[in-house]
């Protein structure tokens, strides 16, 4: 239908610009002449008037469940204070590590970190007899590096620093860890300081990563299963450099280059894994 | 921005009381945090229900969106209102999700093209009894995905063409094409 000089096919081209204010007013009055003149069209604009009111008032939805516990778990990460060395973003609750964008970097890193100190700490144990030689000369005189500030507790490093003999009790992981049948020989004093510091460390970061693998877990279905495969592929790794740096610790309680190496992979597990309890479902 | 505005023209005490929440979760408070959650948390899951069509992506969409406003709330200079920066953010993260499941298309125009408009007499790709009508609400979520998300920002939300385009990094000439084309197949589906 033509009228004027508009006509059916002109008015659906102008119909999106006329909607938008976009046309002059001469274009304008010739879609509204059509419009009251043509039935189609008539009944077009005003279909299309009325859509636009419509979806503009549609209601707001509901979540179907209560979102704030998922939500709340993920920015919630328990946090162990985490001393200088820590590269983490998380070291306070208001921060939380922008884990999308870093994940990948991070894996890789864990990765290669982990590696490292699996081929350090067999070297470490290899060359142990050199480095006692070293650390008994190092550990007592220079202070470590703080890297695990205990919440409740002091600085294991400080309590490895501290002179005298240690305060382990009957039954203590101090007692545990050098009973082990590696460790027959008779524990010096040092070493049982040693001992009861690393103990005292493992079990801080083993509460984190208990409570991290718990919320890894709620939160596995929602991950990309690849995602998850590629973390705990690397949690593997660390767990390795982990299990041989304790190894290597109860042979050579005395080596400040285990005991950091211990520090760094855990460091690094907790690390990773809150970057897998904060990822993003699916990514 | 209607929408948007819409959400933000409640009292001025009103205003004043989430402002000073997102200053609080801002600085780590996370009962402020949870105050906005639950102010918000309507608004945001309508924008990614509407824009993914499906309402469990879309609830974790939604936990997506407030982890990371909690992320980025140190970013937020209150240039403008909270829920203007949170409405952005969350259709940015419905958007890049977009993009990590749907790298198999590269081109805006492409996502729909086999769903054409051939392939919408009726109502998209669902069998319906005769008679049948559709509301708008469902009626959105059976467009196709490129048309659905261009009609959800501008008609449901109010956004302009040229923000539009420019959040899905094309041209202002697709966005109303995709809109018209959106606006045609909801009056057919709706007028069954």
């Amino acid at each position: 239908m033509t009228t004027g000089a508009m006509n059916c096919e002109r008015f659906n081209d102008q119909l999106m610009d006329y909607l938008e204010h976009d046309v002059d007013a001469a274009t304008r009055a010739s879609v509204e002449h059509h419009a009251v003149t043509c039935v189609d069209c008539g009944a077009l604009l005003a279909d299309i008037r009325k859509l636009r009111v419509d979806a503009a008032k549609l209601p707001e939805l509901a979540p179907s469940r209560d979102l704030w516990s998922g939500i709340a778990a993920r920015i919630e990460t328990p946090v162990v204070p985490i001393g200088t060395g820590a590269t983490s973003s998380g070291a306070g609750e208001g921060n939380v590590p922008r884990a999308s964008r870093r994940v990948v970097r991070r894996v890789l890193k864990a990765a290669l970190i982990a590696a490292s100190l699996v081929a350090a700490a067999m070297i470490g144990y290899g060359a142990r007899d050199t480095e006692r030689e070293v650390a008994q000369i190092v550990v007592p005189t220079v202070p470590m590096e703080p890297s695990v500030v205990a919440p409740d507790g002091p600085l294991p490093t400080q309590i490895a620093e501290q002179p005298g003999p240690a305060a382990a009790t009957p039954g203590s992981v101090a007692d545990r860890v050098t009973s082990t049948p590696a460790a027959a020989a008779p524990a010096t004093p040092r070493a049982v300081e040693v001992q009861l510091a690393v103990a005292k460390l493992s079990a801080d970061y083993d509460r984190e990563i208990a409570r991290l693998r718990v919320l890894i877990d709620q939160r596995r279905s929602q991950l990309d299963p690849t995602t998850v495969s590629v973390i705990e592929r690397n949690l593997a790794v660390i767990d390795t450099a982990i299990a041989e740096s304790r190894r290597a610790i109860v042979n050579d309680p005395s080596s400040r280059f285990l005991i950091e190496f211990l520090n760094q992979s855990l460091r690094d597990k907790v690390e990773l894994m809150r970057t897998a309890a904060l990822l993003p479902s699916r990514t | 921005m209607a929408a948007v505005a819409t959400l933000e023209a409640t009292t001025p005490s009103g205003s004043h009381r989430f402002d000073a929440d997102a200053a609080l979760a801002a600085s780590g408070d996370r009962a402020a945090f949870e105050r906005l959650y639950r102010k918000h948390v309507n608004r945001v899951i309508s924008l990614c229900a509407r824009m993914v069509a499906d309402r469990a992506r879309a609830e974790e969409l939604t936990q997506d969106v407030f982890v990371r406003a909690w992320e980025k709330l140190h970013l937020f200079r209150g240039d403008s209102s909270f829920a203007t920066w949170l409405h952005r953010l969350a259709v940015n993260v419905v958007l890049n999700d977009r993009k990590a499941e749907g790298r198999r298309r590269t081109r805006f125009e492409e996502e729909d093209e086999e769903q054409g408009m051939d392939g919408f007499v009726g109502v998209v790709g669902m069998p319906l009894a005769p008679g049948d009508l559709l509301d708008l609400e469902k009626a959105i979520t059976r467009l196709p995905p490129g048309a659905r998300r261009v009609f959800t920002l501008h008609d449901v939300e109010g956004y302009k063409h040229e923000e539009i385009a420019e959040m899905l990094g094309v041209t202002t000439g697709a966005t109303k094409a995709q809109l018209h084309r959106a606006r045609m197949l909801l009056r057919e589906a709706l007028n069954r």
